[in-house]
């Protein structure tokens, strides 16, 4: 594999090599024309540009392949390339997401199933990279299963969201507030808006500041001294403003409670210094989170995930290993097949020969039946052993010898099973 | 009486098996074991059905009259809407305290199989089916609404306290309960008052006296039914919310729970031995 992420290139290099969706089955039918044998996906987010490839003549079109992946820009530099055990491993890695900026993130499976679904779409995929990315897919969904990897966000919006989400259900319904504008507060409001709320109501001291906020989300402007009125509408109250006071008092919240019937609020408080009371958050069905709270869950989230990290990669290694191992195995397949049809040859041979003579040449069909049941039989016998014999020596990394040894024993020419070896032509 | 005990410990095994799954897998991050549980306890209600069937098919009445059947048809009431609310709603975690609550009283029925008297036949009539069959589907309401009291109370105080561990994951929304608080209360209210009032015909259709008025289980229904009724109202006329309404619904299922068992336990009520006319029994 070829690739470029956010740790070998900066944004503007990664954002030149990235690809539209629209765009990347023309590149991959491209590099299908190019190189007819191969298999390819090609993989490309906000993080990274990569392209995965196999095929028997790989090994011939390297650079080539490496051309056209920069589509003629002098980016060699930024890119990093995997070949075999190493490239199963990475991709294994990407789309569990140990390899993303956000450790943990579930975007990336899903824009590994995309990038899969596009090469099998595509007819650019085979025996090699279906196989592989299903076993990637199947891979991540274990660590995701298995292990704390995915669990509890790290980003103080996303998480003010699963508050959000662990408190009420019915979003379209909800009304959200906001209060004072700031980027954290905006990213979640954003990501409020994206989960279903679709009432919001946004209070500023810049009566232009709230109608550009309202008009982005789809939300109303409203005057911020009418901040005590509209209380009792909200279900949702986030608070950013650069007040040096609170300005959200428990007073307030508490006559707005009564008067939602009891309706659970949920406040969270951006502000430093706080805009909300404390005696807030001690309100019954009052939920109140500032943005030390906030944090404080990032860090725990984080620290579980780093915890679990050593357990994610021996999966991955485990798995990795384990393909590699039954890749090996797979591409003897056609080793062996060339040695069964070489014997069954040699006996079909013999036995029209012992027919034809005379002695043989008017034996009673069951009687024929029977011989030719015998040499078949025979014929299994003596191949068993060895295709174990084969296949173990596969898997334990000496089928090369192997191999060469029976090419030798039974003359076989340079045929596809040499250009099939693993070792060569992984991706 | 031998099919039925070992329906019924087979009964009980399947429903400690879910209980043990369901515990298990609330403590386990991730996984989808409580649907496992939910699989062994929808087997086990169909191992009730099978007892209740058999005993009906046995006596030709419904078989609710004893401590083994009234115990058997309210734990089968309680898996059923439980199972039907988890297929609607995300309330599986809640398995690991409702699951284990059934268990404990398919158990203690399984002791009593052949407790309880066998029913008068000039007592019994389609009404005395239908007033105790509805007292019994509404304590399996009240106990699926103080089910969802409790886990309220629960993840109230999660976020109150700031606890986002696993029990804060795997419980419900807030939003989630209180709904599902108001619709057993609801549909509960419902079918206890239906209950009350077959049962007051059912007086005047035996030609009871006015002791009955008196009676302990009577008093404890009409406590019951009260509480649940303020309830009702505060929730559907006044459109009362939160921790409040979780707080009265578990004093509701309190009362539930003297009705139904201690009344039972502690004292000898007209409404229990009046099914098999005793001498002196008011008439």
């Amino acid at each position: 594999m070829i690739g470029i992420n956010f740790k070998s290139a900066p944004l503007e290099i990664r954002e030149k090599m990235s690809f539209k969706n629209t765009e990347i089955p023309k590149m991959l039918r491209c590099i299908k024309r190019l190189i007819p044998d191969s298999e390819v996906v090609l993989l490309s987010t906000c993080n990274r540009t990569e392209l995965y490839a196999a095929g028997p003549t790989l090994a011939a079109y390297k650079d080539s392949l490496g051309l056209i992946f920069a589509r003629g820009d002098n980016f060699e530099k930024y890119f990093y390339k995997k070949e075999n055990l190493e490239a199963v491993r990475h991709l294994f890695a990407v789309a569990s997401s140990l390899d993303s900026m956000v450790v943990g993130e579930r975007e990336i499976l899903g824009q590994v199933k995309t990038a899969y679904t596009c090469g099998l779409e595509a007819g650019t995929t085979g025996n090699i990279l279906n196989p592989l990315f299903q076993k990637a897919l199947k891979v991540a969904k274990q660590i995701q299963t298995n292990t704390d990897l995915c669990l509890g966000h790290i980003s103080v919006s996303s998480i003010a969201v699963d508050f959000v989400q662990k408190i009420f259900t019915d979003l379209p319904n909800k009304t959200a507030i906001i209060v004072g504008s700031g980027e954290t507060s905006e990213l979640t409001l954003q990501n409020l808006v994206e989960k279903g709320v679709k009432k919001v109501l946004i209070l500023n001291r810049s009566a232009d500041r709230a109608k550009l906020l309202a008009d982005k989300c789809g939300g109303k402007a409203i005057l911020f001294d009418l901040l005590d009125d509209y209380l009792p509408l909200a279900d949702i109250v986030i608070s950013s403003t650069n007040a040096p006071r609170c300005v959200i008092h428990t007073d307030a919240v508490r006559k707005a409670i009564t008067a939602r019937h009891r309706r659970p609020m949920l406040f969270i408080d951006i502000a430093v210094p706080r805009d909300i009371e404390e005696g807030v958050g001690e309100l019954e069905n009052v939920y109140l989170y500032n943005i030390d709270d906030l944090r404080e869950i990032a860090a725990e989230n984080l620290t579980k995930r780093r915890q679990v990290l050593d357990t994610a990669h021996a999966i991955i290694q485990e798995n990795a290993n384990g393909f590699a191992d039954r890749f090996r195995v797979q591409s003897f397949g056609l080793l062996i097949q060339q040695m069964e049809e070489a014997v069954n040859k040699l006996k079909e041979a013999e036995l029209a020969r012992a027919f034809s003579k005379e002695t043989l040449v008017s034996l009673p069909e069951p009687c024929r039946r029977e011989i030719e049941t015998l040499t078949h039989r025979i014929v299994n016998r003596i191949l068993a052993t060895p295709k174990i014999a084969i296949r173990q020596a596969a898997r334990n990394g000496q089928g090369e010898e192997y191999k060469k040894i029976l090419q030798h024993l039974f003359g076989f020419e340079n045929s596809e099973s040499e250009e099939t070896n693993d070792h060569k032509q992984t991706p | 009486m031998y099919i039925t005990l070992i329906l019924a410990i087979l009964a009980a095994g399947l429903y400690g098996l879910a209980s043990l799954f369901s515990v298990i897998f609330f403590f386990r991050a991730a996984g989808s074991g409580e649907k496992k549980s939910l699989c062994l306890a929808a087997i086990g209600a169909l191992c009730l059905v099978v007892i209740l069937t058999f005993q009906a098919f046995i006596s030709h009445h419904f078989p609710i009259f004893t401590p083994f059947g009234a115990l058997v048809f309210y734990c089968l009431s309680i898996t059923v809407i439980f199972l039907y609310v988890s297929i609607h709603h995300d309330t599986r975690s809640l398995s690991a305290m409702l699951i284990p609550y059934v268990t404990v009283l398919i158990f203690v029925a399984t002791m009593h199989v052949k407790a309880g008297q066998p029913i008068n036949p000039a007592r019994y009539s389609i009404w005395l089916d239908l007033h105790v069959l509805t007292a019994l589907v509404g304590y399996a309401l009240f106990t699926l609404a103080c089910a969802f009291a409790v886990t309220y109370l629960i993840q109230d105080r999660q976020l109150k306290r700031k606890h986002f561990g696993l029990i804060f994951q795997k419980l419900p929304a807030l939003e989630t309960l209180d709904k599902l608080i108001h619709g057993q209360i609801v549909y509960a209210f419902i079918v206890f008052t239906v209950s009350i009032l077959l049962g007051v015909v059912l007086t005047h259709m035996n030609h009871w006296q006015t002791g009955w008025l008196t009676d302990p289980k009577v008093l404890a229904t009409a406590l019951t039914w009260f509480v649940y009724g303020v309830l009702f109202y505060l929730r559907l006329n006044a459109d009362q919310h939160g921790r409040r309404m979780a707080i009265i619904t578990i004093v509701g299922f309190i009362c539930v729970l003297v009705t139904f068992f201690g009344v039972n336990m502690l004292t000898h009520s007209i409404h229990n031995i009046a099914l098999t006319d005793y001498p002196g029994m008011a008439k």
